[in-house]
């Protein structure tokens, strides 16, 4: 039994001691509330006999499932069995002979398991097939700590990731420019070293041998100072080079992880984008490559230096003098211990701010982008009172975040001189008894600072790490995602699809629990106009999203010339199916160059020829720049109807042998509309159009139609046979004629 | 538009719907929906049935006290979501949020993506939190959770 979710063996010893057959149960399900809204784990399982209900509490640590209820319901007293879903919570009710109860509560997001369980419990009751294909490539949960995926198109554990592997991974990236990576490490390595005995010289012996008398180095200043400077500038030296390469280096490794990123995001599915913001997801692409780009050429080679640093400086410094070395040792960590709480709580709040300056800009850009409503409807104080709430909140984290610096840069730094002043006693005392020379004091607070940086960075590097992982798993993510709608591995190639189209039993939900269309079935004919009405919300674009393959179907199935489209090359179906939406989307480059997205290598003669068909030719050559136009984001602004005129001309030019007009002509005036109809009419030989329109009188000469109400097919016919029928299609229709005889006659 | 609530009757069903009487038309399995379901919990109640509207009560406290009790306690069962009272722990990893949380209904951990989208203010204290897998938890008043809870969510409000 593989399906729904693994049962724990403490569940099924529970079921096996109340006589249940646990090795021919064949699906189970999990529920989670109960009637009082209370968590509990409910299992339902089932046999050819009867469904079983097992109520209580898993204690998997302890192997022992606490029972409450436990109920069994007799196979052949079922009817039916449907999913209510309410607002956050569904339920399933059976239906027996003489009554309907509910036989278990759930969570909203479980709603797609429950109806596949239910499903898959009729038909074995009807002794009908099932068809577990579908379900055969779901893993939905973490073998180790039994939880769901979060993202069902990527097999990975957030829970039980090893953030150790994301770095050697990352790391991996890194190593493809292996010369380069050790040439730097060496170049580090070096500057450091140097930079660690540049105090000996500086301090030490100038101090102790070059200017005290009798000292081995005595009145050699020329030679001393000839020595430090010959030291500084070779650390220099060492440093610049590898800042140049690593500067040369790093830019090229980000540079390649966006490319790798977008490139993914190009294959991914039209449902990934919807379920987040475009935003966020360009965020990712920018934001979080630059976390790594800075990780990479500023935390990993600092920290290596800082840990040779602090080795090195610390093994200098208790050679010198041990008691001063940790007098100044314990100063600089009690400090880097008191900034690091610090910088906790700061982040915390930069994080807040960050947040109030974008809701706060968001609250700008919705304001000035809608100052047309804003002016229309007098609203302009309470935009200044909205704006001036969102501010307060900027204002009052930002206050907080001063307040917070200015209380403890003065405490720290009060631990700091403290420290100074104790290792200063300690070392003139010490100088006095013969215990330490003067310049070994300067060397070691010269020393005592190199080593506070060090310390302070390494004892930050957490917080940038883990923001780096995050960022590398994030892009990870994108990367590993293996999503749902997929071509299939062996795709059937076909250059002309003629358009014999087959709904089967189609289903499909956008969102967990809310069906947008319910077991629909109907077939176009190659060749033929099929019109889709129904009212705003029924389902009509999401029919057409399926048709073309933007999403996959929930249940059912959807052919194309008999052919599945899910083995159908995406190559195939992009080719042979054209789309004229509603919500029409510009690029940005010139007007030609939109046209011509459908086919690059179309001529110009092509372009113009499918913008006149299309009605677009005309107010292209109002603009100066013609054809030449820049249009999309920064560019030269369309009105709705052109923007849909360009759009149209694009699927002219593409020739598909399957055109779908979804509101193709909704933002245009009834004699552009017309023209439009009339270019879609010389289209029409030997095509098959789908059509989507508000207006039923655009869809007049459609060879079919199908009415969609609630996601469900409502009625099929032709125009006459529907208006004939007296049904939703003919309600429609009289109220859009009166709705014109009103206007006409008013 | 308007239903007499003085002429309403309701009788709860074994399956949870309701039946309704109104000036001796009967409606079998009808549901009822919150029309204003965060400001007027009370008030503007639609009773549908086959997806169609019958009509709409306009104040729930006119109606008599036997099917206001049915009629509440029908709404409490289809806009019952779990109500947090806190939150002991926020982990992030990898982008997402791992809560553990305590409900009315017990305690519960979630995972969520994307918290901007997910962890929002509804009204000025109403929290909504939304899970990876569509559900919903709420915290009616942001204001009463105590101190640690709310340090705990505060960084993603």
């Amino acid at each position: 039994m593989n399906y729904f979710y693994s049962m724990p063996s403490s569940v099924s010893d529970a079921l096996h001691e109340r006589g249940v057959d646990v090795e021919h149960l064949l699906y189970c399900v999990k529920a989670d509330l109960n009637k009082e809204g209370h968590y509990v784990d409910v299992h339902m399982t089932f046999d050819q006999g009867a469904l079983y209900i097992l109520q209580g509490y898993d204690a998997v640590a302890q192997d022992y499932f606490q029972v409450v209820d436990y109920e069994e319901i007799d196979i052949k007293n079922i009817e039916d069995l449907y999913i209510d879903r309410q607002i956050h919570t569904a339920r399933l009710i059976v239906r027996e002979e003489n009554r309907e109860y509910e036989i278990a509560r759930f969570s909203l997001g479980k709603s797609e398991q429950f109806e596949q369980f239910k499903d898959r419990l009729l038909k074995t009751k009807n002794n009908e097939p099932i068809d577990d294909t579908d379900l055969k490539n779901r893993e939905e949960f973490c073998p180790k700590c039994h939880n769901r995926y979060p993202n069902r198109e990527r097999k990975v554990c957030p829970n039980c990731l090893d953030k150790g592997s994301t770095f050697k991974r990352l790391l991996g990236m890194y190593m493809r420019y292996k010369k380069e990576f050790i040439f730097v490490m060496a170049m580090i390595t070096a500057s450091t070293l140097f930079n660690l005995i540049t105090p000996y010289f500086s301090a030490q012996l100038l101090y102790d041998e070059v200017l005290t008398k009798g000292g081995s180095w005595y009145g050699k200043v020329t030679a001393i100072v000839l020595l430090i400077a010959g030291i500084r500038f070779i650390g220099i030296v060492l440093s610049a080079i590898y800042g140049i390469v690593l500067a040369r280096m790093t830019p090229k490794i980000t540079r390649d992880i966006k490319v790798e990123i977008f490139s993914k995001l190009q294959t991914l599915p039209v449902g990934f984008f919807s379920s987040k913001q475009t935003g966020s997801l360009m965020a990712r692409v920018d934001q979080d490559a630059t976390n790594i780009y800075w990780f990479f050429v500023d935390v990993v080679p600092y920290a290596i230096v800082s840990i040779v640093t602090i080795i090195g400086l610390l093994g200098l410094m208790l050679f010198i003098n041990v008691w001063i070395t940790i007098v100044m040792f314990t100063g600089v960590m009690i400090t880097v211990v008191i900034l690091k709480r610090f910088r906790k709580k700061q982040r915390k709040l930069h994080r807040r701010k960050h947040h109030a300056v974008r809701a706060t800009n968001a609250l700008i850009s919705d304001s000035l982008n809608g100052q047309r409503v804003v002016k229309a409807f007098a609203k302009e104080d309470q935009e200044i009172g909205r704006y001036t709430i969102k501010n307060q909140e900027f204002y009052d984290v930002s206050l907080h975040l001063g307040e917070r610096s200015a209380n403890m840069f003065p405490y720290v730094r009060m631990i700091s001189r403290a420290s100074d002043t104790a290792v200063l006693a300690i070392g003139a005392f010490s100088i006095l008894y013969g215990n330490l020379t003067l310049g070994s004091l300067y060397a070691l607070f010269s020393y005592t600072s190199m080593i506070q940086n060090s310390i302070t960075f390494l004892a930050n590097m957490g917080d940038r790490w883990a923001r780096c992982i995050d960022a590398a798993s994030r892009m990870f993510e994108i990367l590993d995602t293996f999503p749902s709608l997929r071509e299939a591995a062996e795709p059937i190639q076909r250059d002309v699809l003629e358009g014999d189209i087959v709904l089967d039993n189609v289903s499909f939900e956008y969102e967990v629990g809310r069906p947008i269309l319910k077991h629909i079935s109907f077939n176009i004919e190659k060749g033929q106009m099929f019109g889709i009405v129904g009212k705003t919300g029924a389902g009509k674009s999401t029919l057409i999203h399926l048709m073309s393959r933007l999403y996959d179907t929930t249940e059912g199935t959807i052919t194309i010339d008999g052919v599945p489209i899910k083995q159908l090359s995406f190559e195939s179906l992009r080719k042979n199916i054209g789309i004229v939406s509603q919500e029409t989307y510009l690029f940005i480059g010139s007007i030609a160059e939109n046209i011509k997205y459908a086919k690059p290598d179309a001529t110009m003669e092509e372009v113009i020829f499918a913008a006149k068909a299309a009605y677009a030719h005309d107010f292209i050559m109002k603009h100066a720049e013609g054809y030449d136009t820049i249009i999309g984001s920064g560019g030269v602004n369309l009105s709705g109807g052109e923007k849909q005129r360009l759009s149209i001309a694009r699927a002219i030019l593409q020739k598909p042998s399957i055109l779908i007009l979804d509101e193709a002509t909704a933002a245009m005036d009834t004699q552009t509309e017309r023209k439009i109809q009339e270019a879609i009419e010389n289209l029409k030989e030997g095509r098959t159009i789908i059509a989507i329109a508000h207006r039923l009188s655009t869809l007049r000469d459609a060879d079919k139609l199908a009415v969609i109400e609630n996601g469900e097919l409502f009625e099929m016919g032709t125009h006459e046979e529907l208006i004939e029928k007296q049904g939703k299609y003919y309600e429609l229709h009289k109220l859009q004629t009166e709705a014109i005889k009103f206007i006409e006659e008013g | 538009m308007f239903i007499d609530a003085t002429k309403v009757k309701f009788e709860t069903l074994e399956n949870g719907f309701l039946k309704l009487t109104l000036e001796d038309k009967v409606y079998d399995k009808v549901t009822l929906t919150r029309l204003l379901p965060y400001s007027q919990e009370e008030a503007y109640i639609a009773v549908i049935q086959n997806q169609e509207e019958i009509g709409i009560i306009k104040d729930l406290s006119e109606l008599e006290s036997k099917e206001y009790d049915q009629v509440i306690k029908h709404l409490n069962y289809k806009y019952y979501i779990p109500e947090i009272t806190k939150i002991n722990s926020v982990k992030e990893k990898m982008g997402f949020l791992y809560i553990n949380l305590d409900t009315k209904g017990g305690e519960k951990e979630i995972c969520i993506a994307d918290f901007v989208s997910n962890i929002r203010l509804i009204k000025e204290n109403l929290l909504s939190i939304t899970d990876v897998e569509g559900n919903k938890y709420r915290m009616s008043n942001i204001q009463k959770l105590d101190k640690d809870s709310r340090q705990k969510i505060d960084v993603f409000l």
